[in-house]
């Protein structure tokens, strides 16, 4: 029949299709592996250094710094982060939804104004937003704590020199291998604990500070942003990984599955063909006697 | 009285030490500093130098720090460390080297030259050549 061969051609171009996904796979798994570890590392460091920030800003006042100051929020700042490439899943997709929900949620009494970090979010925005600013791609090639730090100075630029009342970032965190943690965090102004004089059981005694305090400010809170961003950058890039191995992990499960449907459909042709064939000697046979 | 006070040590790329301790002593940015149990609060910048601590069965640690961030409260001790390094995870040869470039940067500046930068980097090569006991 004619069905056979071109069934046996699809199981073939099937078969193929899950080779790639499988060493997709394989690949990502490796990536995260490497990149999850990065994260776990870093976290300490980013918590230790917001908890002493926190610590700081419950003893003393210190909205005065240029960087804690909170303006009302007429043009802010989005930054969008998603993958350079596809294939893995609605990774790209939950955070532009994400972010576009929030502009839908902010755009009617603020100016927005849209970062990207990775291609996918930029080429989605290309048509439908027309405000944006810098768009950094490829970053991940070849990705260390300098390439953030670029980073988190052009922002801290654009908060101090008052372009911008307020930064966002829409992310991934990396929660687990199956789980990304959609988020959305205000970067900038630096969010710090209330100023109070209660809570905690020791006596709240202001710090001493050297070689004084706005120094310490000076050199510590964009330390805090510059390692807030390398921490959301690996986070995002760690939870890419993952999300493109379980996207391809299901692909592959779903390749495998069709080849078995399709073999077994083509098993029952090829049987019916046979059985036809019989059926015709063995009648052809009867006719002659 | 509270006899020991917890520390933490954190690198960008790790978290060092989280132990108890009797005593840090901490090379902050105007000099050195010793911090025991019930210290007042105080937060400093680092400077480059010998960071020592005590812990609870009273032996003693020594890194070498380079730059970052302290916080000393009464019952906690926290340090945010650019680089924080043991003994033994200290290369002497190129401490060595780098401490020779930036003494002949230092010796012969041309118009390129950073003092700033070289000087830090002669300190922090004299640092980690001090830790090993070959200075």
């Amino acid at each position: 029949m004619a069905a056979i061969h071109i069934l046996r051609r699809r199981i073939k171009s099937v078969k193929n299709t899950r080779q790639i996904t499988r060493a997709m796979k394989l690949v990502a798994a490796a990536k995260m592996k490497k990149a999850q570890e990065r994260v776990y590392n870093a976290r300490p460091y980013a918590r230790k250094l917001q908890e002493t920030i926190q610590h700081i800003a419950s003893r003393i006042d210190i909205k005065t710094h240029p960087l804690l100051e909170t303006r009302e929020e007429k043009k802010i700042k989005l930054v969008v982060v998603t993958a350079d490439r596809g294939l893995c899943g609605a990774f790209n997709a939950n955070v532009i939804k994400k972010a576009l929900a929030f502009l839908k949620e902010h755009k009617e009494n603020k100016e927005i104004y849209l970062d990207f970090v990775g291609r996918k979010g930029a080429e989605y925005f290309k048509k439908k937003w027309d405000k944006k600013d810098r768009t950094v791609v490829g970053l991940f090639n070849k990705f260390d704590s300098t390439v953030a730090e670029k980073i988190a100075i052009e922002l801290l630029e654009d908060f101090v020199e008052k372009r911008y009342d307020a930064i966002y970032f829409v992310y991934n965190e990396f929660k687990s291998v199956l789980q990304q943690n959609l988020v959305v965090e205000k970067l900038l102004p630096i969010e710090h604990g209330e100023f109070t004089f209660e809570k905690e059981d020791e006596p709240l005694v202001e710090h001493i500070f050297e070689p004084s305090m706005e120094e310490v400010l000076d050199d510590l809170l964009p330390l805090h942003i510059k390692t807030q961003v390398y921490r959301i950058l690996i986070e995002s890039n760690a939870a890419e990984f993952a999300a493109r191995m379980t996207a391809m992990d299901a692909a592959t499960n779903n390749a495998t599955e069709m080849i078995d449907k399709l073999t077994l459909t083509m098993n029952k042709i090829r049987q019916a063909a046979i059985t036809k064939e019989i059926i015709e000697v063995v009648s052809g046979a009867e006719v002659k006697n | 009285m509270a006899e020991t006070m917890h520390f933490s040590l954190v690198t960008p790329e790790k978290s060092v030490f989280e132990v108890e301790v009797k005593e840090v002593t901490i090379p902050a940015y105007e000099g050195e500093m010793q911090a025991l149990p019930l210290h007042t609060p105080y937060f400093a910048k680092l400077g480059i130098g010998i960071l020592s601590f005590t812990d609870i069965t009273g032996e003693k640690k020594k890194l070498a720090v380079t730059g970052g961030f302290v916080e000393v409260l009464p019952h906690k001790v926290t340090m945010l460390c650019r680089t924080a390094e043991l003994p033994e995870e200290i290369d002497a040869e190129r401490a060595m080297e780098a401490l020779k470039r930036a003494k002949q940067r230092l010796e012969h500046p041309d118009e390129h030259t950073d003092m700033e930068r070289a000087r830090a980097a002669l300190m922090r090569a004299m640092t980690r050549l001090k830790l090993i006991g070959k200075m």
